[in-house]
């Protein structure tokens, strides 16, 4: 009766340890994935700054058939170097701002003097040419053009659409809770710690055979977190990211595979220590002679 | 009391010393039970956002079909010399999007465009782009090609009332003349409206130096031949 007792807490402490580490395992892997490295070394690896380059080169050509101002204005001002830069800069400030609890905006600009100038300089010589008198009204379409350029290398920039998040307040949102996620994934791991720690002191078996209960946690834990990702990855959801934008499709289908993988990994890795811990408290189980007597 | 305790912890020893069978099996039963509960759970918030996932991962557009972007162009060769038999009455046949479906011809001004079905910058590089919001030709409604003016499209302002324009598609001859040449904001839709009479509406924009020109300008047509084939004449 005592026996089937034991047994009872001890599967319902594994059941609690295999949940607590799913958790924690969820939970690091999000926070993992709200470092602005894994964007910037994305952005580097995947060439995104040139697929940008292009697009852009794309756009100011089509462009030039209703404002009749030659792509070469824009392109000569921007650099894969210099777009690599700012993608990077412009993610990074975007997640100093999730990842700064106090701060109300994002305080990181583009430097756009060159590509200013250039378009500055075209309008001038333009209006040398025919003649024309700069007034108001170039002025101001001097301005518009200024501000359409600026804006549209921004939308090409923004890969991850951590604009459109902010201007949802989705990153506010992100701000407010993840000093939570952080406690949770914390919180977490403190239980799991607990739960293995009970674990091992209820087995009275002694030795590497007290082993066993934690490992069915950890692995079974381990094994849960896995298929989640091990099914998308087994049926290749990722490639069927709705947006076909090639540096969009790039860079988030990139993100989603690397918390995909990141999670798959260190899934497996407990679910192979877990797996470990049962076959040595397997292999070291041998029933005491008094009791087999 | 002594002897009490101990039998206790035999019980425990005899516990924790299962059979390997049982010890092997164990794991594999705490899983599918976790696997259980785990299902269990996530059961209804999946159901809340599998509509979502659905949108964002598309099984029907797994392979990017076009190098840079998911457009899948199709040139199709359409015969401006069909010789087969036809008839006054037909079917219109709607094409996919990113299919050139028809050749358009102003002889009058020296235009000869293909028209592709659907709109955006990627089909504007390649000719004149009908809108899906638009009825095709032959259809009855208002088919509203459009193309970039300083390409396709560079001399329809020279286009005059009574010229001709023919649009050649897969499965007929249509043939309109010029009603009236038109000139409208971007944001007026009054031109590209649905229609119940039959009519080509064509336009582009007016060519502007200092930033993005707002108006339109074009011509709206009216059918004088409507000549459908009996067989499709096209080849891929």
């Amino acid at each position: 009766m005592k026996t089937g007792r034991y047994m009872i807490v001890r599967i319902l402490l594994t059941v609690l340890l295999s949940f607590a580490m799913v958790g924690y395992l969820a939970c690091s892997a999000v926070t993992a994935l709200l470092s602005p490295s894994v964007c910037t070394s994305i952005i580097e690896d995947e060439g995104l700054a040139e697929k940008v380059y292009a697009a852009l080169e794309k756009d100011f050509k089509s462009a030039y058939n209703t404002t009749a101002i030659p792509p070469e204005t824009y392109m000569d001002a921007i650099t894969t170097e210099w777009l690599e830069e700012e993608m990077q800069a412009h993610a990074e400030a975007r997640f100093d701002y999730m990842n700064t609890p106090d701060k109300h905006e994002i305080t990181y600009d583009t430097d756009f003097t060159a590509l200013e100038e250039s378009i500055t300089a075209f309008f001038y010589e333009y209006a040398e040419s025919i003649d024309y008198e700069p007034d108001d009204v170039f002025e101001e379409k001097l301005s518009e053009t200024i501000e359409n350029a600026k804006k549209t290398v921004l939308k090409r920039m923004d890969a991850f659409y951590l604009d459109t998040l902010y201007e949802n307040g989705m990153l506010t949102k992100v701000q407010r809770y993840l000093p939570y996620l952080n406690g949770l994934s914390w919180g977490l791991w403190g239980l799991t710690l607990v739960l293995i720690v009970t674990l091992i002191l209820l087995d009275r078996s002694g030795g590497w055979r007290r082993s066993y209960w934690t490992g069915c946690g950890v692995f079974c834990g381990g094994v849960l977190a896995a298929a989640v990702p091990g099914y998308i990855l087994m049926t290749d959801r990722i490639s069927g990211f709705a947006i076909k934008d090639p540096i969009v499709y790039a860079a988030i289908t990139d993100l989603i595979e690397y918390f995909v993988y990141g999670l798959l990994v260190k899934a497996a890795i407990f679910a192979a220590v877990g797996l470990i811990f049962i076959a040595i408290s397997v292999v070291f189980n041998k029933k005491p002679k008094e009791a087999e007597k | 009391m002594k002897e009490k305790t101990k039998e206790c912890k035999n019980t425990e020893k005899q516990g924790a010393s299962m059979s390997r069978p049982v010890q092997l099996m164990l794991p594999v039963l705490i899983l599918m039970l976790c696997a259980g509960i785990a299902i269990l759970a996530l059961m209804r918030p999946y159901e809340k956002v599998q509509t979502l996932l659905n949108i964002a991962f598309m099984d029907n557009m797994k392979e990017p079909e076009s190098e840079e972007s998911g457009l899948r162009i199709v040139e199709n060769e359409i015969d401006t010399d069909y010789a087969g038999e036809t008839s006054s009455e037909g079917e219109a046949v709607i094409p996919t999007f990113g299919e050139q479906y028809a050749m358009l011809e102003m002889e009058s001004v020296g235009i000869s465009v293909p028209v592709y079905w659907g709109s955006n910058a990627e089909l504007l590089e390649l000719g004149a782009v009908q809108t899906t919001a638009s009825a095709v030709a032959g259809a009855g409604g208002n088919a509203v090609i459009d193309a970039h003016v300083n390409t396709f499209f560079r001399d329809l302002d020279k286009l005059e009332v009574g010229d001709t324009v023919t649009l050649y598609t897969q499965y007929g001859r249509f043939t309109y003349a010029v009603e009236k040449k038109i000139e409208f904001k971007e944001t007026d839709k009054q031109y590209v409206l649905p229609t119940e009479e039959e009519q080509l509406t064509l336009y582009t924009c007016e060519m502007q130096v200092f930033g993005s020109s707002e108006t339109r300008i074009g011509a709206v047509c009216k059918p004088t031949e409507m000549v459908y084939y009996s067989t499709e004449v096209t080849e891929e």
